[in-house]
């Protein structure tokens, strides 16, 4: 860390070259050697005054910082727990609702949830399918858009999920 | 005494690195042009290192403040408004003075900014505002903090300020309009209508005169017919006991999004207005929570206004009815065994507790499985349960709205089994209506 006192000691150091350098041809203390002095000095002086002129953008900044904003007692949001939860769980629950949705035996309805026969979005369709997987060009596709092909799956298989409750409008 | 603390910002440094920077490049390339610049910047940086802290806040009543409420008993959920005025009682100026206003932990503020910037004459004074939701409780304002610099921003001194303000949110008195009970009813007169024969309003049958029937019950029109003497029975209207439980566990601290009142909030308003509508009606009533550890929560159904303030103050201030979250869920530390042992011993506490034919009104958010086993539990006891949920889930997101449906489905698989189900958004007071309306077909 370089601090004033460094500082001030190099402003000093730049005052003595100062004079010396004014005083020069009129005292005698070395010739070449008080030269060398004086342009190593300078040099040290800006590489101090450079380093502690750039120095003060790290700063912590964080002591300008207010206290973060008051935003009273904190609750979480039911179904906030999915929202870090692996892709396996979210699939396994979502699954078992729409085991529920489906009008059937439970054995029936897992095996059109694996064939996809559940609903006309093949995304959804896929997303929740043990057997079938998404394509590379649907992938790419996503990527490209900067949008992850789970989630939006997951968005998919949920609106598909609630058609199925007859509740959306998907 | 408030703590002062005083640093120094470093605003200047650079100032102070050009002048050496200039300096030493002046006697290198021997140019007096920049040994002149260095003078200028090292003006600046010996002004800047002079200055000390500027003296404001604290004992020596540079600054002072005052806060003003639009409201200091607010209902929980009011937004209350908040004029802070920041004065200079000083005798010097304060160029920059910002502020931080101690907004209490548990209040969220819903309109503005707690945070406010001037710079103050003396004698001078600003004010800015911001609103806050009210939450059920006492809450005192915390000092606020100040910070403070002279013209050349190169020491600031941080202080607080105080000045003592305090909110108290109370529940309201008002009842809800009308609230649905079962048909179990205790020895005491009293508005739900029994199958049994007696006084009361509603026609049940006729019967021959005994010695002894009230003489308003004679049924003159039997006797001018026939002659003979007949005594008119009326469905006889006895009184409900009733015990409120409300789910306070930390699954039911849930709110729909951030700065909303959550579940158990909602629940505890409205089982105050289930109270204050059940005691009026005649009903007796207790209240029993389910939730942290520590104290007990339990009030005997009762009546009376004595029974009522005691009520009253019982969902106001009884800490397992906190607005504040338990830090974590009650048995998260024991074995899944032991855990379940213990769930079910803290409901069978509260079954062995009821008067013979009490009725059970819950109030849950039913956000987890565990809530929905709470009130199989206690209709298995033989105790009817009425669910009353705040809905407190939203469809933002595809992961909120799988949680909602698995509430939804939660709450037909209980509604399935007998069991009532009042599941309310924002109006209990409609959902009540609508509940009445639908039981009583």
């Amino acid at each position: 860390m370089i601090g004033g006192r460094t500082q001030w000691a190099a402003l000093a150091a730049v005052a003595a070259g100062l004079a010396l350098a004014a005083l020069g041809p009129r005292v005698s203390l070395g010739g070449e050697y008080l030269y060398v002095g004086v342009v190593l000095t300078a040099l040290a002086a800006m590489v101090v005054g450079g380093a502690s002129a750039i120095h003060r953008r790290s700063e912590d900044g964080s002591i300008w910082l207010p206290a973060e904003r008051e935003t009273g007692i904190q609750v979480p949001t039911p179904g906030a727990d999915l929202a870090t939860a692996p892709d396996h769980r979210i699939k396994r629950r979502i699954r078992r609702q729409v085991v529920a949705a489906l009008d059937c035996a439970p054995e029936e309805a897992e095996a059109r949830i694996d064939a996809g026969a559940w609903t006309d979005d093949p995304l959804a369709a896929t997303y929740l399918s043990s057997d079938r997987t998404v394509s590379r060009a649907r992938r790419l596709v996503a990527f490209l858009r900067g949008d992850r092909i789970e989630d939006r799956a997951r968005r998919r298989a949920v609106a598909a999920l609630r058609a199925l409750r007859g509740e959306g409008d998907a | 005494m408030p703590d002062v603390t005083d640093h120094e910002t470093g605003h200047w440094r650079g100032v102070g690195g050009a002048a050496v920077l200039l300096g030493g490049a002046a006697v290198l390339f021997r140019v007096p042009g920049l040994a002149l610049a260095a003078v200028v910047a090292v003006a600046f940086a010996g002004y800047a290192s002079g200055v000390g802290p500027v003296e404001a806040g604290g004992d020596d009543a540079g600054l002072t403040i005052r806060r003003r409420l639009s409201d200091r008993t607010p209902a929980p959920g009011d937004e209350v408004r908040v004029t802070v005025e920041v004065r200079n009682e000083g005798d010097g100026a304060l160029p920059d003075v910002r502020v931080v206003d101690g907004v209490p932990a548990d209040l969220a503020v819903a309109d503005g900014s707690p945070r406010h910037a001037a710079s103050l004459r003396p004698g001078g004074a600003t004010t800015f505002t911001y609103a806050v939701r009210a939450v059920r409780g006492a809450h005192d304002w915390r000092p606020a903090a100040v910070t403070v610099a002279g013209p050349s921003g190169a020491v600031e001194r941080e202080t607080t300020v105080e000045t003592a303000t305090s909110l108290e949110c109370a529940l309201p008195a008002a009842g809800a309009p009308a609230v649905p009970v079962r048909a179990l009813t205790a020895r005491r007169p009293g508005r739900v209508a029994t199958d049994s024969a007696g006084a009361g309003v509603e026609f049940h049958s006729t019967r021959e005169y005994q010695p002894g029937d009230p003489i308003d019950r004679i049924d003159w029109r039997r006797r001018a017919k026939t002659g003979d003497l007949g005594t008119v029975d009326f469905r006889r209207e006895r009184a409900a006991t009733v015990v409120l439980v409300v789910d306070a566990r930390a699954a039911a601290y849930v709110a729909p999004e951030a700065g909303a009142a959550h579940a158990v909030e909602r629940s505890v308003a409205a089982a105050n207005r289930v109270f204050g509508a059940l005691l009026d009606a005649g009903d007796s009533v207790g209240i029993a929570a389910i939730g942290r550890a520590g104290e007990d929560c339990w009030l005997a159904p009762g009546v009376g206004e004595d029974h009522r303030a005691r009520g009253r103050a019982l969902l106001r201030t009884h800490p397992v009815l906190s607005p504040r979250p338990p830090e974590k869920a009650r048995y998260d530390s024991f074995k899944a065994d032991r855990a379940a042992e213990l769930r079910r011993r803290r409901i069978d506490r509260i079954r062995e507790r009821l008067p013979p034919n009490t009725q059970i009104m819950f109030f849950s958010p039913v956000c987890d499985d565990r809530a929905a086993a709470i009130v199989r539990r206690f209709d298995a006891a033989g105790a009817p349960v009425t669910v009353l949920s705040p809905d407190p889930t939203t469809d933002r997101e595809p992961h909120f709205e799988l949680a909602a449906m698995e509430r939804a489905d939660r709450l037909d698989a209980l509604r399935r089994e007998g069991i009532r189900v009042l599941d309310w958004d924002d109006s209990l007071t409609a959902a009540l209506a609508r509940a009445a309306a639908r039981w009583s077909a």
